[in-house]
């Protein structure tokens, strides 16, 4: 098993290992018997459990060669993650467009609105696509991990900020700083234009406060429900007006806007500006709290006990909230190994998705993935308030549950889309598209609202429905009742679905994947390399590259039984069975289908 | 379990149900109550409301004070009729101005919001449907269940689409994916194992009666109605859903309040208007009872950017044919206010203590302590 999984090392990881590691003064081959040095249990499910929490987890062989080196090599390398990370360059270069704009006439602008909007969107799925590759390919994947955790928790949404350059940049602050110092971060959220825009603090003016900015800021960026009052709201409120964006989206601080008064936030009395409070928020204990809690509890999957809360945020805030050496005592508590911790958090979906990618070492296009997870709410840059999203068992439901199971067929090849869904012969699912293109045009002729697709990227439709831009905001709302859902990867049909149409949530998947998809697997070749002669190694080999976690022997018995009656089924011993890819790739592609949509595959 | 028919006389019969429903309806984000029964006869109103203010001529006009926002004219007409209730100045003790906070308290009805407790829901379906054989008694129908429907001995069924509302794997296979007992030594497998059986056993009646729903009212698209639509749907097959949630977004109004306002109310008015017309094709649809709430109303003086800041007191709706409609507490000051909000004068758990009557539930026990149920029903 582990010969083939050393491939799938990147090479960087690879490369990191020699990196110095802080007071260890041992060297990677020397350490490899003193693991009882630590009291980290360490062993194959510690191991995997460091990658799913810490990244998006690892194949079984990666795993095994992980354990050959000591817990805290493996988190400083976590820690230092990959230095080569080149984040695509975008131009902010919309201004052209939107003077020109301002000359045209009604529908013009309308057309021209829609085509921006449509640009737009593709850049931020092109982003986010560079985004979710880097966790697929794991080179820097704390650094990812913790991006997530911080997009979620400076949850900023598309379809409020309507400009994909904003959020990129606000993603790229978040990045940047992922294991830097949340001091900084939260300076940086107050003054970032997503932030403002989303928050409405370009409008919030001396004289005429808008709160939302100063509520959320406290309520969850910060300090969390009850550790403030709704007078100091309002104070803080005042504190950051002015704090605005010019109409190019760039941050500007407009002193006029600014109320100069003093104002009494937390018990305290002072001419408070936008940086004040942020100093004076960081001071409160309350605060080292909550982001403390907050890191734990995502990691984790549990909230931690009030000793550990107090003992973890008194040290952030030792460290002046650097969140480096936060999670390398973290990563290194023998606690986060504890037994109610380990394979007890329901993946999200982006974890489940990419996690399975990765395990399944299948090549996927992150577009296909994105696609996917917002299917199940999981959508990138649009998370469903300003709360970002519920994480852990709030991920399932009986229809959440069933429709992971039906992606990964999808993406194994294992679901028949055109018999299930009794599409009629003649018409390929895959070309839906055209269909709705031609639909498409066909009504922009009548009507000259719609505009045309003229190519398949997932969010052509969506664009239509987009009505305002930024300060380009007519206020017409005479769309076509698209402006609630409209998001980047959620598509809206041009035409009346057809009763035989496919539902949205396989048909956005289908569309993302392109008629060239084909899952590239090959388990008969992985299975034969790793020499599983018998039903029971086979399943056993597949159970344990598969799942991020070791599955109870009930279900591996039902699993065999299962797939023993299939290969019985078409025939074959077990001995012959690897031999006939033609027939046993199907049937192990088919295992792979059920062991994926397992309860047990929903846990990391 | 072939056939609606079949699973109704096998699962739902027996217990001498009153196939009465209720539906409940969430305007997230907070919905103005100002600018859905618009106060158009208090000149406060008209000064405090200067950018987000409804002309009094557009108003569909309840009485010389208050009326319906212009794009609730079915809602409107409807009252006229009987059959709606307006609920003015609901709220609840110290209002919390957090939408997840305020949400919590709506949807455990318990003020100190969710402290270990389950949804409100949950506990009615726990306390009034106690065995478990119907996991689809509360349904939520879209994306992102409410906690309301929590529980953790009746957890609701999910679903978006009802298309890919089952496993589409192998046949064969399906068994193997929820054989497992609830003994694994994993409390979470343990629940998800009990999330993949109730999908399993749900999927295949729900599918059966959604998919092939026809009627001739015309819903309009998408949100919320397609949800409303197969909601519709599961009333009338009397598959034994008791509660059926849906949840609307969009009224988080902070700014542009006078252009997204409206373009909710309009789309609302629209999907429940159809629903409304719907249930009336059959028994089990005139005993529907539909509920719409917000976590909150908003601020009584607009902020500076044409919208509202988070408030405190709203306006809910109780619809269908068991309503006894009119207008139900009073319209709250717009000067007399709790700290610039509205002071609330109907607690909200007044409405669900009857709204659990009419599902044949103890409020006192559901709620944990005795509301005098407000005669909407």
């Amino acid at each position: 098993m582990s010969r083939r999984i050393t491939l799938l090392v990147p090479a960087a990881l690879l490369g990191l290992l020699a990196l110095p590691s802080a007071g260890l003064g041992v060297s990677a081959e020397a350490t490899q018997t003193e693991p009882q040095e630590t009291s980290i249990p360490w062993n194959r499910r510690t191991v995997e459990h460091l990658y799913n929490r810490a990244g998006f987890g690892v194949r079984a062989g990666a795993a095994a060669k992980a354990l050959r080196r000591t817990p805290e090599e493996v988190v400083e390398e976590l820690l230092s993650g990959s230095k080569a990370v080149e984040p695509p360059y975008y131009q902010q270069g919309t201004t052209v467009e939107m003077a020109a704009m301002r000359a045209m006439d009604r529908s013009d602008k309308r057309r021209a609105r829609a085509l921006w909007s449509r640009d737009d969107r593709a850049q931020l799925l092109d982003y986010s696509s560079w985004w979710v590759d880097r966790m697929v390919r794991h080179d820097d994947p704390l650094r990812d991990r913790m991006s997530l955790f911080w997009h979620g928790l400076f949850a900023t949404n598309y379809q409020t900020v309507k400009r994909s350059y904003d959020l990129i940049e606000q993603h790229r602050l978040i990045r940047e700083n992922a294991l830097g110092s949340y001091s900084d971060l939260l300076h940086g959220i107050v003054k970032d234009p997503a932030m403002i825009a989303f928050l409405d603090n370009e409008k919030n003016r001396k004289g005429a406060p808008n709160e939302n900015l100063a509520r959320e800021l406290m309520e969850l960026f910060s300090l969390g429900e009850g550790h403030y009052t709704e007078d100091d709201v309002k104070e803080v409120a005042r504190a950051l007006t002015g704090e605005s964006r010019d109409r190019l989206g760039n941050y500007v601080y407009a002193g006029r806007y600014h109320d100069g008064g003093r104002k009494t936030i937390l018990g305290e009395t002072d001419r408070f500006d936008a940086d004040g409070v942020v100093d004076l928020i960081l001071r409160q204990t309350a605060c080292s709290r909550y982001i403390a809690g907050r890191i734990i509890t995502y990691l984790e999957g549990v909230e931690p006990d009030e000793v550990r809360l107090a003992e973890y945020a008194a040290w952030l805030k030792r460290h002046d909230y650097e969140i480096e050496p936060f999670l390398r005592k973290l990563l290194l508590d023998p606690r986060f190994y504890r037994e109610e911790v380990l394979a007890a958090r329901v993946m999200s979906p982006l974890d489940y998705y990419v996690g399975l990618t990765r395990r399944l070492s299948m090549n996927v296009d992150s577009k296909v993935l994105i696609a996917a997870a917002a299917q199940l709410d999981q959508r990138l840059f649009d998370p469903p308030s300003v709360k970002g999203w519920d994480e852990g068992e709030a991920w399932i439901t009986t229809g959440s549950l069933l429709q992971r199971g039906n992606t990964t067929g999808i993406l194994l090849g294992t679901i028949d889309v055109r018999a299930t869904f009794q599409l009629k012969p003649e018409r390929d699912p895959f070309e839906v598209d055209t269909e709705r293109r031609r639909a498409a045009a066909e009504a922009q002729r009548r009507g000259g609202e719609a505009v045309g697709d003229e190519n398949t990227e997932p969010m052509d439709e969506a664009g239509m429905g987009d009505d305002s831009m930024g300060g380009m905001d007519d206020g017409s709302m005479d769309d076509g009742g698209m402006s609630m859902g409209d998001t980047m990867m959620r598509t809206e049909p041009a035409a009346d679905d057809a009763k035989d149409d496919l539902p949205k949530e396989i048909r956005d998947v289908l569309r993302t994947m392109g008629p060239s998809y084909r899952p590239q697997v090959n388990l008969n070749y992985r299975l034969r390399r790793m020499k599983t002669k018998t039903d029971a190694k086979i399943v056993g080999a597949l159970l344990e590259e598969l799942l991020a976690i070791p599955v109870p022997e009930d279900t591996r018995a039902r699993v065999l039984e299962h797939f023993r009656a299939e290969r019985e089924r078409i025939g074959l011993t077990e001995e012959g069975l690897l031999k006939n890819p033609e027939l046993a790739e199907p049937l192990l592609r088919r295992l792979a289908h059920l062991i994926l949509s397992l309860p047990e595959a929903q846990l990391s | 379990m072939a056939t609606p028919g079949v699973s109704l006389s096998m699962l739902g019969g027996p217990r001498g149900e009153n196939e009465r429903t209720l539906v409940l309806v969430e305007f997230k984000g907070g919905n103005d109550g100002l600018s859905t029964i618009v106060p158009f006869g208090d000149d406060v109103y008209h000064q405090v409301r200067k950018r987000t203010r409804i002309e009094p001529k557009q108003v569909h006009r309840i009485d010389e004070y208050r009326g319906f926002a212009p794009g609730l004219k079915a809602l409107s007409r409807r009252y006229a009729t009987g059959k709606v209730a307006v609920i003015q100045g609901v709220g609840y003790p110290n209002p919390n101005l957090s939408h997840f906070k305020s949400l919590e308290i709506w949807h455990t009805a318990d003020l100190r919001g969710r402290a270990g407790n389950d949804g409100w829901v949950g506990r009615l379906s726990a306390e009034t449907w106690p065995d478990r054989d119907l996991p689809e008694r509360t349904i939520h129908i879209g994306p992102e269940a409410p906690y309301s429907l929590a529980s953790s001995t009746h957890p609701p069924v999910a679903f978006h689409s009802p298309d890919t509302y089952r496993w589409l794997g192998d046949r064969d296979a399906e068994a193997t994916l929820d054989d497992g007992g609830e003994d694994s030594g994993s409390s979470v497998l343990d629940r998800l194992r009990g999330v993949m059986r109730d999908a399993r056993s749900s999927s295949e009646r729900i599918l059966s009666v959604v998919r092939r729903y026809e009627t001739k009212v015309d819903y309009p698209g998408a949100d919320p109605g397609d949800a409303l639509r197969n909601a519709a749907a599961l009333i009338h097959s009397k598959l034994g859903c008791r509660v059926i949630s849906i949840r609307v977004g969009g009224f988080d109004t902070h700014a542009n309040q006078v252009f997204d306002h409206p373009d909710r109310m309009r789309k609302v008015d629209a999907a429940l208007d159809a629903f409304l017309t719907d249930l009336q094709r059959s028994e089990a649809g005139k005993k529907t009872l539909v509920l719409a709430y917000s976590e909150f109303g908003r601020r009584v003086r607009e902020n500076g950017s044409g919208g509202t800041d988070h408030g405190k007191a709203g306006v809910m709706f109780a619809m269908g044919e068991p309503v006894k409609g009119g207008l139900y507490g009073k319209y709250p000051s717009l000067t007399d206010l709790d700290d610039s909000d509205l002071r609330f004068n109907v607690d909200f758990r007044r409405v669900y203590a009857s709204a659990i009557r009419y599902m044949g539930g103890q409020d006192e026990v559901v709620l944990g302590q005795r509301f005098e149920p407000l005669k909407i029903v």
